[in-house]
This record gives C-alpha cells, structure tokens and sequence, in this order.
C-alpha cells in the first residue's frame, strides 16, 4: 500500500519544458524555499537593503534583511556605506534590535564583543584573561585573531542613491545584473537627484514572496481587480504601453502612459473618464507631470528577487520584499521624495500615496489576493496556475493583454533551479 | 465638572461615531466631520521618525466621501 500521494506531491512537477503552467507546489515547499534563498538571495544576485538617505550621517544605521538574513546598513566615520550581518561572531547572537540609530560601533549585549562600523572586531572582553592574586586566569587563546573573527561583510553598490547587497562576493556588478533595458529605467527614477524619505508602510502578507513579484508582472489584473485605476484612467487596458525584461527575463518594467487626450500639459480631466464617478476633493488626482517622467505616467519595475520600484503619477517607492518562510513575506514601503521637491509637489506625493499600499483607493489590495491564492495552492498542491493570457511564450511586449513577464520570470526560476 | 452638558454631548458624539463605524455603514462616517479636516492614520515608526507619511491622510471632508 506504498501508493505514492496524488495531492502532496514531493517535487513540483512541470508539464514540459514552458512556464505558462507553474504547479502550486512551487509555492508549497518550505524545502524548496530554502533552496530558494540560497540561489536567489545568497548567491549570484543582488538584494535591495535601503536608501542612502536612511543613513546620511556617520554612524547612522538601519535594520533589514537579505533574504531571511539579518543585515545592517551602516555608514561609517569616513562616509562609506556598508552592510554586515546581524549575528555576533561570538555566539551567534543577533545583537542589532533597534529598526534604526546611530552608533560609533556595534556592540553585543550577551558578552560585550565589539565591532566598527565597518565590521572588524576590535574588543573582546577579558581577551588576556583576569588577574588574580598573581595569577592570569582564563582569556582567549595566545593565536586568536580579532581579524578573523568579524562579522560577515556583504558586498555593497550604490546606484542613484540605492543600496544593494550581495553575500556573494563573485557577483557579477550591479549594472550588468539589470543589463541595459532595466538599468535606463532604474536611471530614470534614480537620476542623480539626492532623495528625501517620506515614511514607511509595512505589511505581513500571508502568502509566498513570489507572488508579489509576479503581482507587477501581471498587467492583467490592475484594470480588473483595482477598478479605481480604470475609473480615473490611471491603468487601463488601452492605454500606450510596453513590457521590457533583461535579457535573461528574471526583472522586468512595466510602462504605461495614461490617455491625455491629446492634452500634453496639467491631467486634471478626472471626471471624463466616468461621467457618474466624479471625486468630492479632486486633489486626489492633482497630477503634475514632471521633466524625468519622459512621457510614461507609471513605471513598475521588478528586480528580481527583491524588490519593486514603483513610480505610479507622482507617488514613487521602493517596495522591499522580506520572505519569512514559505508562506509569508513582510512587504515593506518606503516611500520618497526629491530634496528640490516645492513643497506642493511634496504633499502631491504624500497625497497620492494614499491611493495604493495597505489602504489604498485600488480596491482590494494586493495582498488580499496574494493571501488567496497562498490559500488555493496549500489546499491543492498538485495542481498548477495557468498563466497563458498572450501566449505561452516569453518575449517584451507593446501592450498590456498578457502574462509573459510571469512566464519570463519562471524560465528564469526553472533555469536557476534545475527544475 | 465645569460644562456637564458639553460633556455629555461630546460622549454621546463618540458614542454615536464608534456605533456609526462599527455598524459598517461607512456613509454615515464623513457626517461626523467638518468641510474643513484632517484624518490621519499615521504609523508609529512615521511619527517617532519625524517623517509625514500616513497610511491614511484626509484634508478634507470630501476626500472622507471619496474614500467611502
């Protein structure tokens, strides 16, 4: 009676060689995250971890994650950035608690090991042992080495105020890894400018990390599930617009430009959309063209494997996705500014902002969905998602009608994970 | 207690909102404010950050209707 299970199955299995049809199992297995992390988030790729603006002064430092990794971002006394991992080389000890601060060093609690900013050890309590009526009791051993025993250090770029981290030291740079076509776009919105941090939005979603970079990659939904978007023409099927990936198809840019109708100045026409739909304080919509959008109204990039980089009319932000198991992630949103922002086109921003994340005007929020579908592949793992809307190929596209950044982003998986 | 009925009037205003928002018929909501308001749902970390971002932000009572 060794029959083999029909519904949980052990591996995900894919029906040939395409990824139109991802089985559920690819989102069930907590094994198969692990191996995730270790081919996404720890090897061969970069991970998002802040902004430079988080940190402008020496010794300023924020708390994130790579991966499922702990990480500080820290600048240091001679203004470099770095990023070391939150475990004391001692006895393992995530030592870093506070979200943010600013410190000359780090020290753990448990035995007071201390560290620069940098991440070199530099003191190391009762190290030459304790004096003690004539006699040196205990201390480390004759050979030990402080600078062996730093904490680990990833490899950092910046670019346009971002910073990106890597625990592999091999890997490829920055720029080469969102190749060309991501790169103009990451450039657009990161152009030089020095960025103001406006505030954060968290959110734990119930449901597994890549659902939220397939999310935007997914045009399909936003005129359907977010019917506010199509109501005042933010997103809809018909409007110009283009899907781009990196020639290995694991980011991608989805660019749209909203119907002006020919008007090339101020978009305030919010009521022609939807006669029966007019807002009471039409602020909401006070959208404001600015030089560097260059003609698209809304670009949402994915970086693979974490993050998103959303510039929506006149809200921008970085989207971070932090998994936490199979079946969880924090989504976590920072949302910015430009230091020569008027301050009108600051509360334009802020205002705006309020139209998407955990409260937003788009109706059901994206993460609603996400938890949905977390919830149909638990109960039916050996089933699989049908992602063929535009073919079953992957290519860029001039239109908004398919799924072909998911099935990009899964020729990539499949590649990565020898599956 | 210097002005008893202002203060009944302001529990029974609280009253009414928590009974208005709990029964879930939110177009009874923007009713309890001015023309002219404010409405913030501001995370802690914002505020303790010094950063203005709210989750929610209303400045006025329409953008109270617009969101219901």
């Amino acid at each position: 009676m060794d029959q083999p299970s029909t519904v949980f199955p052990t591996e995900p299995h894919w029906e040939g060689e395409g990824t139109s049809r991802i089985p559920f199992a690819t989102y069930t297995s907590e094994e198969l995250h692990k191996k995730e992390l270790e081919r996404f988030f720890y090897q061969g790729h970069w991970c998002y971890v802040g902004l430079e603006a988080e940190i402008p002064n020496p010794g300023d430092f924020k708390r994130t994650v790579v991966g499922e990794r702990s990480v500080i971002l820290v600048r240091d006394g001679d203004g470099g950035i770095n990023v070391v991992e939150n475990v004391c080389a001692h006895r393992g000890m995530s030592f870093c608690r506070e979200r943010s601060g600013n410190r000359k060093d780090f020290t753990c609690a448990y035995h007071q090991w201390n560290y620069t900013l940098k991440g070199d050890l530099q003191g190391v309590p009762f190290r030459r042992g304790v004096k003690q009526d004539g006699k040196v009791n205990g201390g480390m051993p004759a050979d030990f080495k402080p600078e062996q025993h730093g904490l680990t250090k990833l490899k950092v770029a910046t670019r346009g105020g971002v910073v990106f981290a890597s625990f592999d030291h091999e890997v490829e740079p920055l720029e080469a890894y969102l190749g060309p076509t991501i790169l103009g776009y990451f450039d657009r919105l990161f152009n030089g400018r020095k960025l103001k941090i406006l505030g954060y939005n968290r959110q734990r979603i119930p449901g597994n990390w890549k659902l939220m970079q397939e999310n935007i990659k997914d045009p399909y939904h936003p005129g359907l599930l977010h019917t506010w978007f199509v109501t005042f023409g933010l997103w809809r099927a018909d409007n110009k617009s283009e899907l781009k990936m990196d020639e290995r198809f694991r980011h991608a840019a989805m660019i749209s430009t909203r119907g002006t109708g020919g008007q090339a100045g101020q978009v305030t026409q919010v009521s022609s959309f939807k006669e029966s739909m007019q807002l009471h304080d039409a602020r909401f919509l006070d959208i404001v063209p600015e030089p560097w959008w260059g003609g698209p109204t809304a670009v949402m990039t994915t970086v693979f494997p974490s993050v998103i980089l959303q510039q929506q009319v006149n809200s921008v932000s970085t989207r971070h996705i932090q998994p936490s198991g199979h079946g969880h992630f924090d989504f976590v949103w920072t949302h910015f500014g430009f230091d020569d922002d008027t301050p009108e086109m600051q509360q334009r921003r802020l205002r705006q902002a309020n139209l998407f994340g955990p409260a937003g005007f788009v109706s059901a929020d994206d993460g609603e969905v996400i938890e949905l579908s977390q919830k149909g592949f638990e109960q039916k793992p050996f089933h699989r998602t049908l992602a063929e809307l535009g073919g079953r190929e992957v290519g860029d596209a001039d239109h908004m009608v398919t799924e072909t950044l998911i099935r990009g982003m899964y020729r990539y998986w499949r590649e990565v994970m020898e599956a | 207690m210097k002005n008893l009925p202002d203060y009944f009037e302001l529990v029974q205003l609280y009253g009414d909102y928590a009974s208005a928002v709990d029964s879930g018929h939110w177009d009874l909501w923007p009713g309890f404010f001015t023309d002219k308001c404010s409405y913030r749902l501001q995370p802690r970390e914002n505020h303790e950050r010094g950063v203005p971002l709210a989750t929610l932000s209303f400045e006025s009572k329409g953008v109270l209707e617009d969101r219901v």
